[in-house]
């Protein structure tokens, strides 16, 4: 369970750093910066993880429920700045937040991968 | 143009995305959606671009019926960087830039849209977080305790601090219950 999640960590951060290397090459210096953020949240995610994975010994279920419970948390503070950005017209700031928000959309739709079949 | 600005001007210019964009509007006037599918880029990273733009003064935008439109601003673009070279730079004026430059560095550190984060713990900082909130004072009006506690209280919710701050840094006056914005 605990490799398979990581796996899908791993392979997206690697896909961020690539775009981010390549974007830099091309002298897109806030796009590239823009895919730091998105491998950082996926970093974040990653650690939940492992912490879920430690924290719960080997209760799959429980440990699903300790990250799915964070999942939705951590996010929260984001979806509030996302949303105070945007009655205040603060387009960059809503670029920055929906960007996170993009990342935790595909952990979300990836969730059975994260935890293998049988989770 | 000042050297601030001009730095500010080549910073925003040297992203291809943001040449791209410029490359696009100088054919004709865009919205946003139009933009994006021409480059290929998401439309909120087409108008994170569009504000960088628009903060360095290249471009602007207009509402028409159903979009905002964005252009060029030719004015900026045609000055010549020989031009911008050849200006020179007051001593004085450079001053105030930076003078300036430094004050809304603290404004922004410390005010998210339009509340105080947190009152600065060096007087410097305060005295520029007070002199943004003693805007909220008329000049020639006088204010009861109360009122001087609500005004404050819009921006943080430690108005007593804030209030007695204002007075020991000779921004507002008290005699008796009545307070009043110094001239």
């Amino acid at each position: 369970m605990e490799n398979k999640g990581f796996v899908f960590f791993d392979e997206r951060m690697e896909g961020c750093r690539e775009r981010q290397r390549r974007l830099q090459g091309e002298d897109r210096g806030d796009e590239a910066n823009f895919e730091r953020i998105r491998e950082n949240v996926y970093d974040i995610f990653k650690t939940v993880v492992s912490v879920a994975v430690k924290k719960c010994g080997g209760d799959c279920r429980k440990a699903r429920e300790f990250f799915e419970d964070r999942l939705e948390g951590i996010p929260s503070k984001w979806e509030s700045s996302f949303e105070k950005a945007k009655r205040f017209d603060d387009v960059e700031k809503m670029h920055v937040e929906s960007v996170k928000l993009e990342v935790v959309k595909d952990v979300k739709e990836n969730i059975s991968r994260i935890w293998g079949e049988s989770a | 143009m000042t050297e601030e600005k001009a730095i500010a001007l080549f910073k925003c210019l040297s992203d291809k995305s943001r040449l791209h964009i410029l490359k696009s509007l100088v054919v004709e006037d865009m919205y946003v959606e139009r933009l994006a599918e021409r480059l290929g880029l998401s439309a909120s990273t087409v108008s994170f671009h569009l504000k960088k733009l628009a903060q360095a003064g290249v471009v602007r935008s207009y509402k028409t019926q159903y979009y905002t439109m964005y252009s060029i601003c030719t004015d900026v673009l045609e000055t010549s960087v020989l031009e911008i070279i050849r200006e020179k730079s007051d001593d004085k004026a450079l001053q105030e830039e930076r003078e300036a430059k430094y004050r809304k560095r603290v404004i922004d550190a410390f005010f998210e849209y339009g509340k105080l984060k947190a009152i600065p713990v060096q007087r410097k900082k305060e005295r520029i977080i007070l002199e943004v909130i003693v805007q909220a004072f008329e000049h020639g009006k006088k204010y009861a305790e109360r009122e001087v506690n609500l005004i404050i209280a819009d921006f943080h919710d430690d108005f007593c601090t804030l209030r007695r701050d204002m007075i020991s840094e000779g921004l507002l006056e008290r005699d008796g219950n009545a307070y009043w914005r110094v001239e």
